[in-house]
Formats: C-alpha cells, sequence, structure tokens
C-alpha cells in the first residue's frame, strides 16, 4: 500500500511520543495514546476501504457503459439501419403509389373537361329559343351520366390517395425510436468523455457552436439561392 | 429536345419526369447515379441535363465537372436540382459551371422558370 496515511513514518511521531509515556510510567496517558495510534490505523484502513470502492464502482459502471455500448454496436444500430431501411421502401412504395393513382386520375379529369365543353358550346351554339335536337339531348344526356361516373371513379382515386398516405404513421413511430437510439448513444458518448475526465460542456458547446455555423450557412429558400447566383453574377 | 433527368430516387425521376412532361417536354430519360449519366451523355444525344447532387456513386457536381471537362459534352446546359442548401455548394456549383439551381422542395413553376432563364441566356448567347 503506498498511501500516504497507511505509510510506517507517519506512525513514527506517535510511536516515539507512546515510548516515551511507557517509559515514564503514565499508564493513564500511554493508554490514551495507544488508542490514537490504534485510531489512526483504523482511519488509514477506512480510507483505503474507501478509495476501493470508489475504484470498484467506477470499474462497474464503466463496464455498464461498455456492454451498453457493445449492445448497441451489435444489435441496436443493424436493427436501426434495418428499420430506416424499411422506411426509404414504405415512403418510396407510398410515393409511387400516389403517383399512380394520379397518373391514372389525370386522363379522366381531361376527359371530363374535353366531353363537357363539346357539349357546352353545343348549347351556346343555339340560337335564343332555339330548341336543341334530338342528338344534343341525348348527347347531354350521355355526357352527364359520364360525368356522375367519372366523378365517382375520382372520389374512389381521391379515398386511395389519402390511403396510401398510411406510411406516415408507421414511418413517424420508428423514426421517434431512432432519434430516441440516438440520444442514448449521445448521453453514453458524454459520459464517458465525464469519465476519461474530458469537459462533456466543452464538448457540447462545441458541437452547439458547430450546428449554429452550419446552420446560418445553410440558405432558407429558392430566393436566398438566386440572390446568391445573382451576387456571382448570374 | 431530349432531357436526362439524374437522381438516385426513383420517386425524384418520376416528379420531375411529370412536371417536365407538364411543361411540354416528352422526351425523356433518367439514370440513377452520375456515372451512368455520363455514360448515356456519350452514347446517346442529350440537350439538357436535370440531375440531383448528392448520389453515392458519382455525384451531381462530379459530373457537372465531368460534363464541362469533355469537348463533346461541355456546352450541355445542367440544371441542378437539389437539397443541398449551402451557400458555399452554392458557390462551388456555379464555379463548376451549372446553369441554373433548384432547392428541393420546389414547385412546378419554379422548375419552369428557373428552366426557361436557362434556355433564353443560351439563345442570348448564341
Amino acid at each position: 500500500m503506498n498511501n500516504n496515511s497507511t505509510k510506517s513514518e507517519n506512525y513514527v511521531p506517535a510511536l516515539e511520543a507512546l515510548l516515551e509515556t511507557a517509559r515514564a510510567g503514565d499508564d493513564q496517558k500511554f493508554l490514551a495514546q495507544l488508542d490514537d495510534l490504534t485510531s489512526l490505523r483504523e482511519k488509514a484502513l477506512f480510507q483505503d476501504v474507501g478509495r476501493l470502492t470508489r475504484q470498484l464502482h467506477e470499474s462497474l459502471t464503466n463496464f455498464q457503459l461498455d456492454s451498453k455500448v457493445a449492445n448497441m454496436a451489435t444489435a441496436d444500430f443493424p436493427d436501426a439501419r434495418d428499420r430506416l431501411d424499411k422506411v426509404i421502401a414504405m415512403t418510396e412504395k407510398s410515393a409511387h403509389r400516389t403517383m399512380d393513382l394520379v397518373e391514372d386520375a389525370v386522363p379522366v379529369v381531361e376527359d371530363l373537361m374535353n366531353v363537357s365543353r363539346v357539349v357546352a358550346e353545343r348549347w351556346s351554339a343555339l340560337k335564343t329559343g332555339e330548341s336543341p335536337d334530338d342528338e344534343l339531348v341525348a348527347e347531354t344526356r350521355r355526357c352527364l351520366t359520364q360525368s356522375g361516373e367519372q366523378a365517382q371513379s375520382l372520389r374512389k382515386t381521391l379515398s386511395d390517395v389519402l390511403i396510401a398516405q398510411n406510411f406516415q404513421d408507421l414511418s413517424g413511430q420508428i423514426i421517434r425510436d431512432i432519434i430516441r437510439l440516438v440520444k442514448e448513444v449521445e448521453e453514453t458518448l458524454v459520459n464517458m468523455i465525464r469519465i476519461s475526465g474530458g469537459s462533456a460542456e466543452l464538448v457540447q458547446q462545441q458541437a452547439d457552436a458547430r450546428r449554429r455555423s452550419e446552420e446560418s450557412e445553410r440558405v432558407q429558400n429558392q430566393d436566398d439561392v438566386d440572390d446568391i447566383l445573382s451576387s456571382l453574377g448570374f | 429536345m431530349q432531357i436526362l433527368v439524374v437522381d438516385d430516387f426513383s420517386t425524384m425521376r418520376r416528379i420531375v419526369k411529370n412536371v417536365l412532361r407538364e411543361l411540354g417536354f416528352s422526351n425523356l430519360k433518367e439514370a440513377e447515379d452520375g456515372a451512368p449519366a455520363l455514360q448515356m451523355l456519350k452514347t446517346t444525344k442529350i440537350d439538357f441535363v436535370v440531375t440531383d447532387w448528392n448520389m453515392p456513386g458519382m455525384t451531381g457536381l462530379e459530373l457537372l465537372k465531368a460534363i464541362r471537362a469533355d469537348e463533346k459534352l461541355k456546352t450541355i446546359p445542367v440544371l441542378m436540382v437539389t437539397a443541398e442548401a449551402k451557400r458555399e455548394q452554392i458557390i462551388e456549383a456555379a464555379q463548376a459551371g451549372v446553369n441554373g439551381y433548384v432547392v428541393k422542395p420546389f414547385t412546378a413553376q419554379t422548375l419552369k422558370v428557373k428552366m426557361e432563364k436557362v434556355f433564353e441566356r443560351i439563345n442570348a448567347s448564341k
């Protein structure tokens, strides 16, 4: 043991005093000094036990951190990656589904526009007081029936577009879980910095400063882009 | 007019192609990365390139630089359509010879205006 309190030389003054008292034959003082000496030894022991306990506690904490990190690296991260891939697949599928539906709907709308325009034109061409002939009446009936059917099919398409957005709920949940994991990793890293003697606050401040400067470099919209380009002579 | 749309996300290619079709361009090609795009440019007659920046293989900026460095391709207009919106990146693209820069998310109107501007400038310099 190399702790200061347990060095034998620390005991020398007390031992010398004790020896002197023994030689002088002062029993009462001898016993009192002997008690002091014993408590000195006890104090040193307690300090050593305290130090060992602290070390053990730190090792255990480190060990927990290590196993937590190992778990993150081997299980949580690959899992997060897989689930993020799933989010990409989900959003991609939904976007394609939505675009399919929109592309299907466009010709229906165009047809609706064309047919209505033709019939409307024919009605406009009638002179004041002139009655529509049988053919125009029949065509108008057809147009109305067809518009009704097409509107119904569009309503179905719109409701399918709506349903195609259901990925948001699921992908939102996955992303929220991963944000939680990232936060956990962040806390673990901050802890490690603290244990290894670094200043977590300083690291945090540096990270914040970096983030702020990156954000300030990021332009907000197309107008900002246009401003930069025009300042370059575009 | 044959336009090449380059983006690693199929959804974005589809959106851009739809907007271009709406603007009256029907002759559209697509590539999912800078490298196959460059290959296609060398073998197919392409009149205009609309490219994303951030792609896993060859980035849009690298593609732009490769186009400008190629004697046969260097006059092809390149419009960057990207989520990369850092000041220095916009400057970098401009210095590399980009003809227009549109940040995502964009509207059909923005894309239309930017493309018309590119054509205007090309016609004015002819």
